[in-house]
């Protein structure tokens, strides 16, 4: 009974307690293991120190942990986007299904077309809400007309905008609302089938309405994807993942089941922080 | 006046005398801004009104035919805009072709692929061609594009794409060197680092995390450059674009050095001839009467000119608002 029994924890203060994904089946398989993972920027700050943890296939694992903790800085290393930035190195391995993607030859148009990506703030492209889902699609695949029409009906179905966008499909995505904005993002990056999804605060500017829209949404694709969300809110980590990775300072304190993370956490600092006491 | 005092029982000012006073301040300041902005309206204005009296002599004696008249010839008394004007229209065209895939690809170099390291050096040196003085292009330009143009590139065009159809007799023509080719490629240079910095500028303006999420659909460099930075940056581009247009329709002192200032309509692109700029710069000094008269309403043609290509800017800026 996680309402009766946990007072001290922040989020149960709220009107509504956390129901914690419960996954009854055994562990998914591995989809990504990361190996000692170190990262450091031009200016020789290191804000990775040597992670170890997994990400596991149709799952959705959360990274917690106060600003600066470096989970945002992990999931940038998934897609290698620290590659935009000359100067910032990585050392250490992260292997999808066992292959390390952070070797030299890597080909990173092909890497980040299987490892989608969605940002704190909405960002379509500046193209018609059409496009903004056919163009990915089209960097990959060849496909008839009628097969994209099909494609990108299904991704705004899964993402639950289809019958908000179905008559304006030729219109600007700018015109949509900040949260119609971010789920278009969303189904732009699921509709080319990737292996691996990145969220990035992916609700932090969003409404509470477009929040709930946006963690329902990522439940249900947690069945189908891996997914690994960065978020600095606490109860959308406990509603919406089946594990969770605490960080702090760089280091992986602690990574458990996410409902042992907020309702047992084995670490000082955890409780800590899933308490409410500092970050 | 009832003293107010604060909460530690100090005097306050009285606030309706202060308001008082910031109205009347505020009230100068209007003015005054007022004013300096009625001013640059007034000057535009008396500019118009100026070019348009002097030039009326000639527009009585030749009607608008002086738009089209293609004779320009002090002895006969007979004057015709349409040499000069085509000049400065064409040459400019040749320059923008030049200049903006030019311009487009450096900034695209400068703010997408260059190392971290060039980007400021490069960035630097462009600017600094920006500053060149114009006489020093038409120096360069009389020097040494002149002569590489008679020797070298005016005979391989002439042997190439002269002997096109159709547009072959554009660079058919005996070719001294100046001409309206070499006054077009001096102006893509000197256009060049004003359309760069703005397309680099506004390029910057793209919100890293819209790149970063192109990046992350897996997009290459030039997906996201062709993709989503130009098309974001639509406005700015123009913006830039057509400030440079600006800038070549009106330059008149390299331009004047290498066109040859020949007023004869022409039929192909790398003989001498003029541009609106050149005539009135070249003739100015000792023309009086009708002459003096078509020199200026050259000029008024070439302000109408400017506005117009100012006015389109607008327009495609108002057009391209929603993408």
């Amino acid at each position: 009974m996680p309402d009766t029994e946990t007072p001290t924890h922040g989020f149960s203060l709220q009107a509504q307690a956390p129901t914690f994904v419960q996954d009854a089946a055994a562990d998914r398989p591995v989809k990504v293991e990361v190996k000692n993972l170190r990262f450091r920027y031009q200016n020789g700050h290191e804000v990775l120190k040597g992670i170890d943890m997994v990400l596991r296939d149709k799952t959705v694992t959360a990274f917690i942990g106060p600003s600066g903790c470096g989970k945002s800085t992990l999931l940038r290393v998934f897609n290698r986007m620290y590659d935009l930035y000359p100067g910032q190195q990585v050392s250490g391995e992260v292997l999808l299904d066992g292959r390390n993607i952070l070797g030299k030859t890597e080909d990173l148009n092909r890497l980040r077309s299987k490892i989608g990506m969605v940002f704190q703030k909405p960002t379509p492209f500046p193209m018609s809400i059409y496009e903004n889902i056919a163009f990915g699609i089209r960097l990959y695949e060849k496909l008839s007309k009628s097969e994209m029409n099909d494609r990108v009906e299904q991704a705004l179905r899964e993402t639950a905008l289809w019958d908000e966008v179905k008559d304006k499909l030729q219109q600007s995505g700018l015109g949509l609302s900040g949260g119609q904005q971010q789920r278009l993002c969303i189904a732009r990056a699921v509709a080319v089938k990737p292996e691996v999804l990145l969220l990035d605060e992916p609700a932090s500017a969003l409404d509470p309405i477009s929040t709930a829209k946006v963690e329902d949404l990522i439940i249900k694709l947690g069945q189908d994807y891996c997914i690994a969300i960065v978020t600095h809110n606490m109860q959308q980590a406990a509603r919406t993942s089946l594990y969770t990775a605490f960080m702090y300072l760089g280091e992986l304190v602690e990574f458990d089941r996410t409902e042992a993370i907020f309702t047992a956490p084995k670490q000082q600092k955890t409780n800590d922080y899933v308490t409410g006491r500092f970050g | 006046m009832t003293a107010s005092t604060d909460f530690a029982g100090r005097a306050v000012p009285d606030s309706a005398a202060i308001s008082r006073r910031f109205r009347r301040q505020d009230r100068l300041f209007f003015l005054l801004t007022l004013g300096s902005a009625t001013l640059v309206v007034a000057l535009l204005l008396a500019i118009l009104v100026v070019l348009a009296i002097e030039a009326w002599p000639t527009f009585s004696t030749f009607g608008l035919s002086f738009l089209w008249g293609t004779t320009w010839s002090a002895p006969r008394d007979i004057y015709g805009a349409l040499p000069a004007v085509l000049g400065t229209l064409i040459s400019s065209l040749i320059a923008m072709l030049i200049a903006v895939p030019l311009s487009v690809g450096i900034a695209v170099f400068l703010t997408e692929l260059c190392p971290a390291r060039l980007r400021r050096p490069l960035g630097t040196a462009i600017e600094l061609l920006a500053g060149v003085p114009s006489i020093i292009y038409g120096i360069v330009g009389l020097f040494v594009l002149v002569p590489l143009m008679q020797s070298t590139i005016l005979p391989v065009l002439m042997a190439t794409v002269g002997q096109l159809p159709l547009i072959g007799r554009l660079f058919q023509a005996p070719a001294p060197g100046i001409g309206l080719l070499t006054a077009s490629f001096v102006l893509s240079v000197m256009i060049l680092p004003f359309i760069t910095a703005i397309t680099r500028d506004v390029f910057n303006t793209v919100p890293v995390m819209l790149r970063e999420s192109a990046y992350g659909m897996g997009m290459t460099t030039w997906e996201v450059v062709r993709h989503i930075i130009i098309p974001y940056t639509r406005l700015g581009m123009v913006g830039g674009i057509m400030l440079g247009l600006g800038r070549a329709l009106g330059e008149t002192m390299a331009v004047t050095f290498v066109v040859g200032s020949v007023t004869r309509l022409q039929t192909s692109i790398i003989s001498p001839s003029t541009t609106i700029s050149a005539q009135i710069a070249n003739s100015f000094g000792d023309a009086d009467g009708l002459q003096l008269s078509s020199l200026i309403a050259l000029g008024l043609i070439l302000f109408v000119l400017s506005f117009c290509v100012l006015a389109l800017a607008k327009w495609l800026i108002g057009r391209t608002d929603s993408f």
